[in-house]
């Protein structure tokens, strides 16, 4: 009696799977291939199955990829939230997304330049829709539900087109369901200070819902980069920022400062063990015509810092008024 | 022959060494042609100049989205 090889799969797969060390089965043109943890394991697969020869491929453990856990990060007033929790009004570098995605970060506000109304700033791959869906913060994995925690809904965004064509960025915005919902805030950064471009060897740091706060050295910044993980594959950008590596899956969607300034250069969308890819924030303001205001305020700094800039300030002052009241 | 420059090279090197599996990305610093690489094997289908460019390659594993 013969089996069809798709007959031959079906057989092995509930005899096999059973077997420690076997973590697949599947089937090529002409041959089985079974996909086990280790190469003690794939010594105890035999040549031939059924009447079809083997291949055995030692793949390791097959693992759901999750998110890791979000880390924790401050407000201006000091207070240390959980990025991953329902946060309200809504900061940059916390969880969100939309319903077809798990979790992403909300880079922050920007300015609708059409009509002057606050709007939520991420990655086109994390607030992932047609116009008019909902937006959700915290992110489906991090507990986000429909329609309690829907936060907005998808505004504009650039379709990101597959090779040979090519994309500047990965960018979408949403309009909150209310103006008061956005806070010009980000967690850990503070008040975003207008746009800036970025330079080989500029120091930038970002806030997202995975890595928390993190600085980066800028290497590159006219890459043309392939980018896995769109629903048909590869795509191609063009006129990317490439940095140290400072983001981890769930930090898609940062909002990219300037260390020295806290103006925002790019928004981090995509990145591998060894580096970080980030949209420029001039082709996203461009794109998407929206504005990010420079800040009212300096920019925030951390109470050690500021007491090394003011202390001197303060004595200064103290020696001037000493010398008035001599004179 | 005329020397072509820096970012006519680049534009030349991104239509010839994008389409190799394998090359995920191609810039310019200066007068360097930096090519990005998933694994060192990669770097040894590419050239070490390329128009009179000096080329540097960059190993970095494969480039995902970050949702």
């Amino acid at each position: 009696m013969s089996f069809t090889i798709e007959e031959a799969v079906q057989v092995l797969s509930q005899k096999f799977l059973l077997q420690k060390g076997v973590v697949g089965v599947s089937h090529g043109s002409k041959e089985l291939i079974i996909y086990v943890e280790s190469e003690e394991a794939a010594r105890k697969i035999p040549r031939t199955l059924m009447g079809f020869p083997t291949k055995t491929i030692v793949s390791g453990k097959f693992r759901v990829l999750s998110l890791p856990e979000a880390k924790a990060g401050r407000t201006i007033a000091g207070t240390l939230v959980n990025r991953a929790l329902r946060l309200r009004p809504i900061p940059g570098g916390v969880s969100s997304g939309s319903l077809k995605v798990g979790a992403g970060t909300n880079a922050g506000r920007v300015i609708d330049k059409t009509t002057g109304l606050k709007m939520l700033l991420s990655c086109y791959h994390v607030f992932l829709g047609d116009v008019g869906d909902p937006i959700i913060q915290p992110g489906k994995l991090d507990g986000g539900r429909y329609p309690d925690d829907v936060i907005g809904y998808i505004e504009r965004f650039i379709e990101i087109k597959p090779p040979p064509e090519t994309n500047i960025i990965d960018a979408c915005i949403a309009r909150p369901v209310s103006q008061d919902l956005v806070s010009e805030e980000v967690l850990d950064i503070g008040i975003v200070n207008g746009i800036q471009e970025a330079k080989v060897g500029m120091k930038v740091k970002k806030s997202g819902r995975s890595c928390g706060l993190m600085e980066a050295t800028v290497m590159d910044t006219n890459a043309t980069i392939k980018v896995d993980g769109y629903s048909f594959g590869e795509a191609i950008f063009e006129d990317q920022i490439i940095t140290s590596f400072f983001a981890l899956p769930g930090d898609s969607g940062s909002i990219a400062v300037s260390a020295d300034t806290n103006a925002a250069v790019g928004m981090i969308f995509a990145g591998s063990e060894v580096l970080s890819c980030i949209n420029k924030i001039t082709n996203i303001v461009q794109l998407l015509n929206i504005d990010i205001p420079k800040s009212a305020a300096p920019p925030t700094l951390p109470p050690t810092a500021a007491a090394y800039v003011l202390m001197p300030l303060f004595t200064g002052f103290l020696l001037l008024l000493g010398a008035k009241t001599q004179t | 022959m005329t020397q072509i420059t820096i970012r006519e090279a680049v534009i030349m090197a991104r239509r010839e060494f994008l389409p190799i599996k394998g090359v995920v990305g191609v810039s310019s610093i200066g007068n360097t042609i930096i090519v990005y690489v998933e694994t060192p094997e990669t770097a040894s289908l590419l050239p070490r100049t390329y128009y009179g460019y000096r080329v540097e390659v960059r190993v970095t594993g494969p480039i995902v989205t970050l949702p």
